[in-house]
């Protein structure tokens, strides 16, 4: 606990202005109401001595949090309670506040407030705080201060209790979406293969041979061929899927908590969810002030790698779509599907797609539209229809090109749920084969 | 909140008034209301500084208008009630602005309601025991110098004097305050 020196307010300097100001008047102009002044002010500050701040603090403070860990979603509610003991004195005005990072907002109850304790007691007192933005936040320091009635003397203290919280990108629940990557692997998954494998469908039947399960033996086919006939299912395989998210700060449209970047890193949450359960294997590399990627990996754990990834991303950076192509093809699994998550505000970013689709790549683009967010945050005044409509043309030049160089395009209004629009997108290219 | 800034706008303004048409008649008579009235602006603009300052200069300049007024019980009384009347709703203002600025929405459980409440006694339990110390003073001073006839120099060394003793009460209290509780610790 880190104690500041008593401060004396403007109430007590004013007082003893009062004495000296009553002591020169009162001997310059020989009357005696100026002494009034002087005594007043000098009584109330000998009856005011009582309330002095304890000279030692003695009070245990911890703060807590409803949830084991301290990990919430967006726009979700985390419920703070910092209990205290006071060891010491009674204390008759005690401010508490615990410092909150900007953008974290208390949603319910106070995380200021002013409280009495007596010798001994035990107190707590709750809110609930909630953050529109992703990222790792610390909670803390709780600053306390005493003031006396009149607020002539005040005390500070500082207690360096500090809580780390982690705000997780809002994930949509798509549990129509079937997204899955052109080309499988050897590892079981859930896209049917059209090949013999392990699998749940069936397939065919065949001859019975040494090393078969005996669960798979046709009993039906055997007793009518009077030989014994196995199964076969279909396979049913996965892919890799790498997600990359664009976070070139001058591509980024929107404000703080409304922006395509923002709207980018919920959808690499959602559907690294969906992937993961389909037991795709996805990785994950983030373009923003640093250049981060997780290799493709399945399972709960690797989960938590993209969406700690994903929390701490930071837009920023010139990093380009070259150096991404070069870590794709240094690093990653070749032939895998990508989905590039960006509003496309780069126009040299189509290239270097097309290029991609031209080595083998399965290439989705899901497009957060920005002239969509822009005409969400702008005023009726501002917008101008003619450049939105100028706008509009170039992205839609641009996605057309990209559509036929064949890239999956996903042009996603952010204000609507995606899971519509992608399914619309994958229906429409499976009936295209 | 708005019921109770009226009111305590109202009183004080009420305050200042009853202070200057209570005054003696002189040049200096309405400069308590005036700079009242400044302090209620500062008191609605949530200014501690403007609150303060004004609070300050309206008690000096009701001094400076009742500076010429006999020295007899009533008028001790008076002054007095005034001052602490004054002095007792400028700490409650101040207060009113600090927990305005704590929290600005209302909340059952942040324990200001009972603050403000209890705000109130502890404002009452100090300035009572500073009147009741000031009048026992005047009354002690007042009857102790009933038909004294003092010769100038006299009446000069006694002011000194007690000018002096002011002084050194006040500068001892300011060093008790002073090294209390001073020291910064880290740790702990």
């Amino acid at each position: 606990m880190k104690e500041n020196i008593t401060t004396k307010n403007r109430p007590f300097v004013y007082l003893v202005a009062f004495i000296v100001a009553g002591v020169v008047l009162g001997n310059l102009f020989r009357s005696w109401v100026y002494f009034t002044v002087t005594i007043f002010s000098l009584s109330i500050l000998v009856a005011a001595v009582r309330s002095l701040p304890p000279t030692k603090f003695d009070i245990d403070i911890e703060r807590e949090s409803k949830r084991d860990g301290k990990d919430v979603y967006v726009d979700d509610e985390l419920e703070i309670t910092i209990k205290m003991e006071n060891n010491g004195g009674k204390i008759r005005y005690l401010e508490i506040q615990d410092i909150l990072p900007g953008l974290i907002e208390v949603s319910d109850g106070c995380d200021h407030q002013i409280i009495e304790l007596d010798e001994g007691e035990k107190t707590e007192i709750s809110y609930n705080i909630s953050c529109p933005i992703t990222g790792n936040f610390e909670l803390g320091p709780i600053k306390l201060r005493y003031r006396d009635a009149l607020n002539l003397f005040s005390k500070e203290m500082e207690i360096d209790e500090q809580m780390e919280i982690r705000v997780l990108p809002r994930t949509e629940e798509m549990k129509k979406i079937d997204i899955n990557p052109s080309y499988t692997k050897h590892w079981l998954g859930e896209v049917k293969s059209k090949s013999v494998g392990v699998g749940s469908e069936f397939f065919a039947i065949r001859e019975y041979q040494p090393g078969d399960q005996i669960r798979d033996i046709n009993w039906k086919a055997t007793a009518r061929y009077y030989d014994p006939l196995t199964n076969e299912y279909e396979g049913e395989k996965s892919g890799d899927v790498i997600l990359v998210v664009d976070g070139y700060q001058k591509g980024i449209v929107g404000t703080m908590e409304n922006n395509t970047m923002r709207a980018s890193i919920d959808v690499a949450a959602s559907l690294s969810e969906v992937l993961l359960s389909a037991r795709h294997r996805v990785g994950l590399i983030v373009s923003g002030e640093y250049m981060n990627w997780v290799y493709p990996g399945t399972g709960k754990n690797h989960h938590h790698k993209i969406m700690a990834n994903l929390t701490k991303f930071e837009s920023g950076g010139s990093w380009g779509l070259e150096g991404i192509k070069w870590l794709l093809e240094e690093f990653f699994p070749r032939r895998s599907m990508i989905i590039f998550i960006s509003p496309l505000t780069v126009p040299e970013y189509s290239e270097t797609l097309i290029d991609l689709c031209m080595r083998e790549y399965d290439v989705v683009l899901i497009s957060p539209d920005p002239l969509k967010i822009e005409k969400e945050i702008l005023e009726d005044d501002e917008y101008e229809e003619a450049a939105e409509a100028l706008s509009r043309a170039e992205r839609d030049h641009i996605l057309d090109k990209l559509w036929s160089h064949g890239t999956m395009v996903v042009d996603w209004d952010p204000k609507e749920p995606l899971e519509p629009t992608l399914q619309e997108v994958l229906r429409y290219r499976y009936r295209r084969g | 909140m708005k019921m109770e800034n009226l009111s305590i706008s109202l009183l004080m303004m009420l305050s200042v008034g009853a202070m200057s048409f209570l005054s003696p008649e002189s040049t200096y008579r309405f400069f308590p209301l005036v700079i009242g009235a400044v302090s209620v602006i500062g008191y609605n603009l949530r200014s501690l500084l403007i609150l303060d300052t004004g609070i300050f200069f309206t008690l000096l300049s009701y001094t400076l208008a009742v500076s010429r007024i006999a020295p007899s019980l009533e008028n001790i009384l008076m002054i007095t009630v005034f001052f602490f009347l004054i002095l007792g709703m400028w700490f409650y203002a101040r207060n009113t602005i600090l927990i305005s600025d704590i929290v600005k929405r209302e909340d059952p459980f942040n324990g200001l309601s009972d603050y403000k409440r209890s705000s109130i006694n502890q404002i009452l339990n100090t300035l009572f025991p500073a009147m009741l110390l000031s009048l026992i003073g005047f009354v002690i001073v007042f009857y102790s110098s009933l038909d004294m006839a003092l010769d100038q120099l006299t009446e000069s060394l006694i002011v000194v004097a007690l000018s002096s003793a002011v002084f050194l009460v006040t500068l001892s209290i300011i060093k008790i305050l002073s090294s209390h509780g001073e020291k910064s610790k880290d740790g702990s």
